[in-house]
């Protein structure tokens, strides 16, 4: 995921999103490409304590020198009320469930319409009702805004969420498949483990 | 950019306390010079206290060196603030960096809050400063021993130290804050829970060529001086640069020299596990020790310099007077008491500055420890251990910085004073050089008082971690 976000530089081959070849990209390309192509969603939220919610969700923007729009402030608002925490928008992560604050994170992810948003394990410090919720909303909402997500999990409740399944074991992909049900990914990862 | 900065100082302001007293320490030695200077112009003129424009001339020049060394000092206890301050924030700076802030725009911001401390430290050194020389003033003016002369004391050269805080503080925030360039922002992607150790960077090969050249070439030349002293007393004319040359190589290598006798101290306070655990924390980040150390020995090694220069010279010199007019020698030696005193409050503002850059150093480390507090905490460390393992760490930083100025100062006063007089037909040759024992006793008693407050504050802070709360994930 790292080489995939053009954090990490790749020792062969080549990395594209969109029409951009990001592999020799040089610093301040790549810095400009993840403020305004691409959107994070973590296991740890890593949201900044500092901010209230819709701070933290027009951080982008701020990072980008300039205030959002009334068109960029309505939609954050919207993205806020369908991800359920329109009323939190003054207060601080502290003051927010686990739940609440990746639907946080996902707002943040998707403030600036990037291209592709990565999650990595974003349901990693969720207990599983507020993971279904959390799943729940980012599907519906990347269906509903055609916005391409790239989640990488080990959980295959959190995988059967996705239209394709690669499987990587030890670096390498083994196996892609179309959507499937948690059991069907399930019995793959296990077949995977008794291969091995 | 400024948004940035302001949130910082709005939310973590705390952190650069230290910075802020170090600014307005430095602006109030600057205010007090320019108001002392005007003041003894002003006397010179009405009074009959100083005829001399020769005193007031050697009183600036003076004021100027030792003003200089305290700004030098200023800034390397502040560029390691921020250093340390950077190691804290890696990782908010690696989110804001994932987030597509650029590195410059975050070294601008911090290059802000530097210059905010810096104002609010200069015009509040100011302030005080101002403040402080009129009640002095005053006080001479009624105990008799200056005439009452209304003194203007506003004047345009005041913007000075407000100034000298800005710049210093916004320079040093910049340099310390260099490292942010290598803050990846892998880092916030939460695979690693501690963030990865941000290592010294190497020094430049040519730079330390040159640092290793000003160490050798100086002692050179001031040995080379001291040998044309033995006959004539222009050598000072050759030792005096070779000392200052030689010691600023010292300074600029402290990397080289510090961590090693860091790690003789280890071995000093013993071989329990917080000793030897405290000695791995003073060498976990050397180029940090080395620099919270070095203003120490700045300060050390100018006291001890001139108290042995100065002794020395007293116990040469004191035979020799016997013999020559009583009255003239009293004279003589009242000067140089005085001249002695005022020093030791010049160099007293280095010393201040970089006690305080310890003490914070300290503090701000072992609050970026916590976790690993915690940790030795849920592995059956009790409070106490922790509290001697920081203590001894604290021991171990201000001995080192202590002894080596103690070392430093009594070779560069003996070779001074040896310099100055040693061609007096009266001495003739070569003396060993006069340590008081206060001195000795009094710098390891400040360092030990030193270490026991700086470590007072990190210890009690960390004692009240608890192990549960400092393994959770944040």
């Amino acid at each position: 995921m790292h080489v995939f976000a053009g954090l990490d530089t790749a020792t062969s081959g080549r990395v594209s999103i969109g029409d951009t070849d990001i592999t020799h990209l040089e610093d301040n390309a790549l810095t400009l490409l993840r403020r305004r192509s691409l959107g994070f969603v973590f296991q740890a939220f890593n949201l900044v304590p500092t901010l209230s919610v819709l701070g933290n969700v027009t951080l982008p923007f701020e990072l980008d020198g300039r205030k959002p729009s009334v068109a960029e402030l309505a939609w954050v608002r919207l993205l806020l009320n369908r991800l359920g925490i329109g009323t939190l928008e003054a207060r601080r992560p502290h003051e927010l469930s686990g739940g609440q604050q990746q639907r946080v994170a996902i707002a943040r992810a998707l403030a600036m319409r990037p291209q592709l948003i990565f999650a990595d394990e974003p349901t990693g410090n969720l207990d599983s009702r507020s993971s279904r919720e959390v799943l729940g909303l980012l599907g519906d909402l990347t269906r509903e805004f055609q916005q391409t997500v790239v989640l990488v999990t080990h959980d295959p409740v959190a995988a059967s969420h996705a239209d394709r399944v690669i499987f990587i074991a030890d670096g390498r992909v083994v196996q892609d498949v179309a959507k499937s049900d948690a059991k069907t990914l399930s019995d793959i990862i296990l077949s995977l483990e008794v291969a091995a | 950019m400024i948004a940035l900065a302001f949130r910082e100082l709005w939310h973590g302001g705390r952190q650069h306390t230290s910075s802020l007293l170090v600014a307005f320490i430095t602006s109030v030695f600057a205010t007090m010079m320019i108001e002392m200077d005007i003041v003894l112009r002003v006397q010179s003129i009405g009074g009959q206290f100083i005829q001399h424009g020769y005193v007031v001339a050697l009183l600036d020049v003076l004021d100027l060196l030792f003003f200089f060394i305290a700004v030098f000092v200023a800034c390397i206890v502040t560029a390691n603030t921020f250093g340390i301050i950077m190691a804290g924030r890696a990782k908010h700076i690696a989110l804001m960096r994932l987030l597509g802030a650029s590195a410059s725009t975050l070294r601008g911001a911090i290059a802000i809050e530097g210059a905010v401390v810096g104002l609010v430290g200069g015009v509040l050194g100011l302030i005080v400063g101002l403040l402080v020389a009129q009640i002095t003033y005053g006080a001479l003016v009624s105990s008799g021993t200056f005439v009452n002369v209304s003194i203007d004391t506003l004047s345009p050269l005041l913007v000075a130290p407000v100034l000298v805080g800005v710049i210093s503080t916004t320079g040093a925030a910049w340099f310390g804050s260099r490292k942010i360039l290598n803050v990846s922002p892998i880092e916030a992607t939460g695979a690693t829970q501690e963030p990865k150790a941000v290592t010294a960077s190497e020094m430049p090969r040519r730079l330390r060529t040159l640092v290793i050249a000003a160490f050798v070439g100086g002692i050179v030349l001031l040995i080379a001086g001291v040998a044309v002293g033995l006959k004539s007393p222009l050598g000072l004319l050759i030792a005096a640069p070779g000392g200052a040359l030689s010691f600023v190589g010292f300074v600029l290598g402290s990397s080289f020299f510090i961590p090693a006798m860091l790690r003789a101290a280890g071995r000093l306070t013993g071989r329990s596990t917080p000793s030897v655990l405290a000695s791995a924390n003073a060498l976990r980040y050397p180029a940090r020790s080395s620099r919270s150390t070095i203003g120490l020995v700045i300060g050390v090694t100018l006291v001890t310099m001139f108290t042995v220069a100065g002794q020395s010279f007293l116990a040469e010199s004191g035979p020799v007077a016997a013999g020559a007019e009583a009255a003239d020698a009293a004279g003589d030696q009242a000067f140089l008491q005085l001249t002695m005193g005022i020093l030791a409050v010049l160099i007293g503002f280095s010393l201040v500055i970089a006690a305080i850059g310890l003490v914070n150093s300290l503090s701000l480390s072992v609050i970026q420890r916590r976790r690993e507090i915690g940790l030795l905490r849920a592995l059956g460390f009790t409070k106490r251990q922790v509290r001697t393992m920081i203590l001894a760490e604290s021991i171990q930083l201000t001995i080192v910085g202590g002894a080596t100025g103690l070392v430093l100062g009594v070779f560069y006063g003996w070779a001074g004073v040896l310099t100055a007089i040693a061609s007096d037909h009266h001495i003739g040759g070569l003396f060993l050089p006069t340590i008081p024992p206060w001195i000795i006793i009094s710098i390891i008693a400040g360092a030990i008082i030193l270490a026991v407050v700086a470590s007072a504050v990190p210890a009690r802070s960390a004692v009240r971690v608890s192990p549960v709360r400092a393994l959770a994930i944040e």
